[in-house]
């Protein structure tokens, strides 16, 4: 590498209105503000190949970390765009580049997200608590051949009731939220991830009112449930990841 | 100031500052912008290309025990766990059919619970 020092860019707002954590510093363009803080290219990996070393995961979480925590802190004093992990480009002059070259979709994105901050709400729920049927007979072994197939029949039965019980559980939690808020989505588990996994995982784009109304829906949502263990995470405020277009180029194409 | 709050009651306690909730927040998020930037910046963007890489590394993923990427083709040439996962939900699913046409063919069969299990499977 021949730079010594690089910028890594944190995100993009109109104006940092917040303390923000040690070493984040701001660097404005006409409207816009980015945060970053300056990097050693020494420090990021040269060999994305060797990643088992300890080191390397530390490094990735303390990064990942980092830009979770700034942006997080940011996003308490308005709306921030996020930029892509391990966004890192050269020197103040770059960035300054960057916001000018992107002013207008900056703005556009900035503007649609002013006063609006993202929510996450996980549902969890005790699997056996929900359905209240257990299988007669489960574990033992059948008696003969019709028994064991008339065993899996059940047990299928009871499979598929608490599938649509999940189901119908998930969909009014969703239902009801997406109802009082601007924007909703429903953030996939992604296979692989360890458990335990939630029942359902919202995310909701909300104003300052729609924020206590949500509130108070995720509150009597769990109050109606509470008797089958059904327990409601509401969590934020976030940058609105999930509100985002999917790439510079597509939010370029469609301005 | 901690972003997470969450309502009296209602809330879990299910650490939301976990590195996997943190990756889940940061990774494949956000704006991508290196991408079209071309101003005397070739060293550090190919750093912000490889650190994609990275994040997008299957070891690393399943060393920290989060291995979805394994299931990303996009990020990911590894598919033979795919492909084991695949033959393993197709095979489910023929015994599962083959258990529902038995069923069907045995149903209108008495209920003889008593019955021995016979020596040779008749089924």
């Amino acid at each position: 590498m021949s730079r010594e020092r690089a910028c890594y860019v944190f995100g993009v707002m109109a104006q940092a209105s917040v303390p923000l954590p040690d070493g984040v510093e701001t660097v404005s363009d006409g409207e816009l503000t980015a945060l970053v803080t300056e990097v050693s290219p020494a420090d990021f990996p040269e060999d994305v190949s060797s990643l088992e070393s300890p080191e390397d995961l530390e490094w990735l979480e303390r990064y990942a970390r980092l830009h979770d925590h700034v942006l997080n802190t940011a996003v308490t004093g308005g709306a921030v765009l996020p930029l892509r992990f391990g966004t890192v480009v050269g020197d103040r002059t770059d960035v300054r580049t960057l916001l000018e070259r992107h002013a207008d979709v900056f703005g556009r994105w900035l503007e649609e997200l002013s006063g609006r901050t993202e929510h996450t709400v996980k549902l969890w729920a005790d699997e056996t608590a929900l359905v209240d049927e257990t299988q007669p007979n489960a574990g033992e072994p059948a008696a003969s051949g019709t028994a064991y197939l008339r065993q899996r029949q059940a047990e299928r039965a009871g499979q598929e009731q608490a599938r649509r019980v999940r189901r119908a559980l998930v969909d009014e939690v969703h239902d009801r939220l997406s109802a009082v808020v601007d924007a909703a989505t429903t953030v996939p588990t992604r296979p692989g991830t360890p458990p335990p996994r939630p029942l359902h995982h919202g995310a909701y784009l909300v104003t300052a009112s729609q924020r206590q109304t949500l509130a108070a829906e995720v509150e009597a949502l769990a109050r109606q449930h509470g008797e089958h263990d059904v327990d409601l995470e509401l969590a934020g405020p976030w940058p609105a990841h999930h509100f985002l277009p999917e790439s510079w180029e597509q939010a370029g194409d469609s301005a | 100031m901690s972003p997470v709050q969450s309502s009296p009651g209602t809330a879990s306690s299910r650490s939301p500052d976990s590195l996997a909730d943190v990756l889940e927040r940061v990774l494949d998020k956000g704006i991508v912008v290196a991408g079209d930037i071309q101003i005397n910046l070739v060293d550090v963007e190919l750093l912000s290309i490889k650190l994609r890489l990275l994040v997008a590394s299957a070891d690393t993923a399943r060393s920290m025990g989060i291995d979805w990427w394994q299931n990303d083709p996009f990020l990911s040439s590894d598919s033979q766990d795919n492909e084991l996962a695949r033959e393993n939900a197709e095979l489910r699913s023929r015994i599962h059919q083959l258990e529902e046409r038995l069923e069907q063919a045995l149903d209108p069969l008495p209920n003889t619970p008593s019955r021995q299990r016979p020596e040779t499977g008749e089924w």
